[in-house]
C-alpha cells in the first residue's frame, strides 16, 4: 500500500491529465452559441471534484496546470489571460464553498462558479478591450453559467460517487 | 457618410466622406494622409525636410509636393514682412516645440543667436531645387496640413464623392454639400475653454483654419508658452491675439495666413486683410472681443452666452 | 449554514428567469442606430453611416474582414480559431455588439446623434 503523498500525487497527476483532455477536447468544438466566453466548461467538472476530493489547494494546482498546458496546446495567449482569470475566480468561489456545502449540493458550488467564472472573464474582456459594451454580455454569459453549471455539477456529482464507492471497494 | 479617423502630422484627423464612393474615397484619403505625413514631416527618410535640413547648404532636389508649400511660405512672409517664416524651425526646437525634444526656456543669448538663422529670404530655389545656408532649418508644420487637406479635396474629385469635410488636428476644409444641400456648419473653438466654441460659421466649399497659442503650449513658472514662434523676437507670439481664424478657398494659404495674422496681432492682421484681401478672418482676442471681417460676418452666429463682443470689421 | 435544496433550486431558476428577461429586452429594445463604429485596441478606425450603403464591400482590418452592406454590418472572417465574431452575425442595430476579443476588435451601432455642427476648426 503506497503512502498517503504518493496517492495523492497520483490522483491529482490523473486529474490533471483529465482535464487537460476535456479542455483541448472542448476546443476543438465549435461553439454552439456565437458569443465569446459561452462554453460547456467541461474541465470545470474536474475542478470541482478535485476541491472535493483532494482539498482546496491541490485542485488549485490541478487547475493551475491545465490552464498553463491548456494554453500553450491550443496556443491562444489573449486566450489564456482571459480563461486564467476566470479559473481561478471561479476555483476561489467553490474552494469557499466547498467548506460547507455537502457532495449532495455540488451541482449548486458549480454554478456560483460558472456564474463567478463568467463575470470574471467578463471583467478581464473590459479591461483589456478598455470599454463597458461587452456588459451587454452580462445576461447571456448569466444564463449559459448557469445551465453550464449545473451540467458540470451534476456530471462531477455522479463522477465524485462513483469515484468514492470505487474507493471504499477497494 | 464614411469617416476615417487618423494620427499623422502630430495631430488627430477625421475625414467624413458622403456619396456612392465614400469608402474608397475614405480608404484613398487615408492613404495619402500617411503618404504625405512621412514626406513632410522633419525627420525620417522619406522626407524632403530631413534632406533638406541636413545638406549642409548643398542644393537637394526636393518633391513638387514640398516645393508648393515652401513657394506658398514665401510669398505669404514677403507679404507679412517675416511675421511668417518657415526657417523658424532652430527657434521652435530650442523652445521644445519641434518633435521629441524636452520644452524649455532658452536663454535671451541663445535666442538671439538663433534669429540669425532666421531668414525665408535666404532660401534659394531654382527649378525643383531648393537650398538654405548650412545652419538654418526649415519646418513644413505651418503647411502641411492645409496643403494635404487642398489634395484630399483634390482626390475627392475624382471619386463620386458628393459631400467631405476634413479636420486634420482642427484645420477645416470642406468638399461638396450636406446631405441636405444646405451649407457646413463650421464651429470655432473658444482659446480660453477648447471644449467650447465661440460661434459658427456656415461656409460652402472652403478651408476654415485656426491659428493660436492655446493649441499647443507649457507652462513654466506660472507662464505660458505657446507653439508659435514670432520670428522677429524668438519668443512665443504675446500679442493680445487668442486666435486668428482664416477662411479662404485653399487650404494651404488659409493655414499659412492664420499663422502669419496670428503674430502680426490685430492691428497687423487688420492691415493685411485691407491690402491683400482674397480671404475672411476671425480674430480672438485676449480682452475679449471677437473681430469678424464683413464678408463673413452674415454667416457667423454667436454662441449663445458667449463672453465675447462681436466686432465686425 | 445549510441551505435547501429547493431553496438553491429556486433562487437559481429566478436567477435563470430574470437573465433571460434581460437578454430579450436587450435583444429586442432595438436601440436605434445606423452609424457603425469599428474599434480596434479601443481607438476609432471607421464610422459608417450604415444607412447610406447602397453596395455591399470589405475593409481589412488585418486579423479581421468586415463585411459592411445597406443597413447592416458583419464578420465575413477571422484569423482566430473560434470565430465567434462571425459566428455573432449581422448587426443591425445597437442591442448588441460584435466583437472579437483576440484581436481586440468591436464593432458597434451608434444613433449619430445628428449635430448641427460639422467640424470645429481650432
Amino acid at each position: 500500500m503506497p503512502g498517503r503523498g504518493i496517492r495523492k500525487l497520483t490522483a491529482m497527476s490523473i486529474l490533471s491529465a483529465a482535464a487537460l483532455i476535456l479542455f483541448v477536447v472542448e476546443s476543438q468544438i465549435p461553439p454552439v452559441v456565437a458569443l465569446p466566453g459561452i462554453k460547456l466548461g467541461l474541465a470545470n467538472i474536474v475542478t470541482l471534484i478535485a476541491v472535493y476530493y483532494l482539498g482546496r489547494k491541490e485542485a488549485g494546482a490541478v487547475l493551475l496546470v491545465r490552464v498553463l498546458l491548456g494554453g500553450i496546446f491550443t496556443g491562444q495567449a489573449l486566450a489564456l489571460l482571459y480563461s486564467a482569470t476566470g479559473a481561478v475566480l471561479c476555483w476561489a468561489a467553490m474552494s469557499l464553498l466547498s467548506v460547507f456545502v455537502p457532495v449532495i449540493q455540488m451541482w449548486a458550488v458549480s454554478i456560483v462558479g460558472a456564474i463567478v467564472h463568467n463575470l470574471g472573464q467578463l471583467t478581464a474582456a473590459m479591461l483589456v478591450m478598455r470599454t463597458a459594451s461587452v456588459l451587454w454580455y452580462a445576461p447571456a454569459l448569466m444564463i449559459a453559467a448557469i445551465l453550464s453549471g449545473a451540467f458540470t455539477g451534476i456530471a462531477a456529482q455522479f463522477t465524485f460517487k462513483a469515484l468514492s464507492r470505487n474507493i471504499r471497494e477497494k | 457618410m464614411t469617416t476615417l479617423t487618423a494620427f499623422a502630422m502630430d495631430t488627430y484627423m477625421t475625414v467624413s466622406v458622403r456619396g456612392i464612393d465614400s469608402f474608397e474615397a475614405a480608404k484613398a484619403a487615408g492613404e495619402l494622409i500617411e503618404e504625405y505625413d512621412s514626406l513632410f514631416s522633419v525627420s525620417g527618410s522619406g522626407s524632403d525636410i530631413a534632406a533638406i535640413n541636413s545638406a549642409a547648404g548643398e542644393p537637394v532636389n526636393i518633391s513638387s509636393e514640398t516645393l508648393r508649400q515652401i513657394t506658398a511660405s514665401i510669398e505669404v512672409s514677403g507679404r507679412s514682412g517675416g511675421a511668417f517664416d518657415i526657417t523658424v524651425e532652430p527657434l521652435a526646437d530650442a523652445w521644445g516645440f519641434s518633435g521629441g525634444s524636452e520644452y524649455r526656456i532658452p536663454s535671451d543669448l541663445e535666442i538671439s543667436q538663433l534669429l540669425d538663422k532666421v531668414d525665408y529670404s535666404r532660401i534659394q530655389i531654382s527649378g525643383n531645387t531648393l537650398s538654405i545656408p548650412d545652419d538654418m532649418k526649415i519646418s513644413l508644420g505651418a503647411t502641411a496640413k492645409g496643403y494635404t487637406s487642398d489634395a484630399l479635396v483634390a482626390l475627392f474629385g475624382s471619386y463620386r464623392v458628393d459631400g467631405a469635410v476634413i479636420s486634420l488636428g482642427g484645420n477645416v476644409q470642406t468638399f461638396g454639400t450636406k446631405k441636405d444641400g444646405s451649407e457646413w456648419i463650421i464651429a470655432i473653438q473658444d482659446p480660453n475653454d477648447p471644449e467650447r466654441y465661440t460661434g459658427t460659421v456656415s461656409v460652402s466649399e472652403t478651408a476654415v483654419v485656426t491659428s493660436g497659442n492655446y493649441q499647443r503650449y507649457f507652462e513654466s513658472g506660472g507662464k505660458r508658452y505657446g507653439h508659435i514662434i514670432d520670428p522677429a523676437t524668438g519668443y512665443p507670439v504675446q500679442n493680445g491675439l487668442l486666435s486668428a481664424t482664416v477662411i479662404c478657398h485653399s487650404g494651404l494659404l488659409s493655414d499659412c495666413l492664420s499663422t502669419a495674422l496670428f503674430v502680426l496681432g490685430e492691428e497687423g492682421a487688420k492691415s493685411y486683410y485691407e491690402t491683400y484681401g482674397g480671404f475672411d478672418m476671425i480674430l480672438i482676442t485676449s480682452d475679449g472681443r471677437i473681430i469678424v471681417t464683413s464678408g463673413i460676418a452674415g454667416s457667423y452666429t454667436q454662441e449663445k452666452n458667449s463672453p465675447y463682443i462681436l466686432e465686425v470689421f | 449554514m445549510k441551505l435547501k435544496t429547493t431553496t438553491l433550486i429556486l433562487v437559481f431558476s429566478l436567477l435563470l428567469v430574470f437573465s433571460t428577461a434581460a437578454l430579450i429586452l436587450i435583444r429586442f429594445s432595438g436601440k436605434a442606430g445606423e452609424t457603425a463604429q469599428i474599434y480596434s485596441e479601443g481607438e476609432l478606425l471607421y464610422e459608417i453611416d450604415l444607412s447610406a450603403v447602397t453596395q455591399p464591400y470589405t475593409i481589412d482590418l488585418g486579423g479581421n474582414t468586415v463585411l459592411v452592406e445597406p443597413g447592416q454590418i458583419s464578420m465575413l472572417g477571422a484569423n482566430c480559431p473560434d470565430k465567434l465574431c462571425v459566428r455573432t452575425g449581422a448587426i443591425r442595430n445597437g442591442s448588441y455588439p460584435i466583437v472579437c476579443l483576440p484581436n481586440k476588435v468591436r464593432i458597434i451601432i451608434v444613433n449619430s446623434a445628428k449635430d448641427d455642427i460639422d467640424a470645429i476648426s481650432g
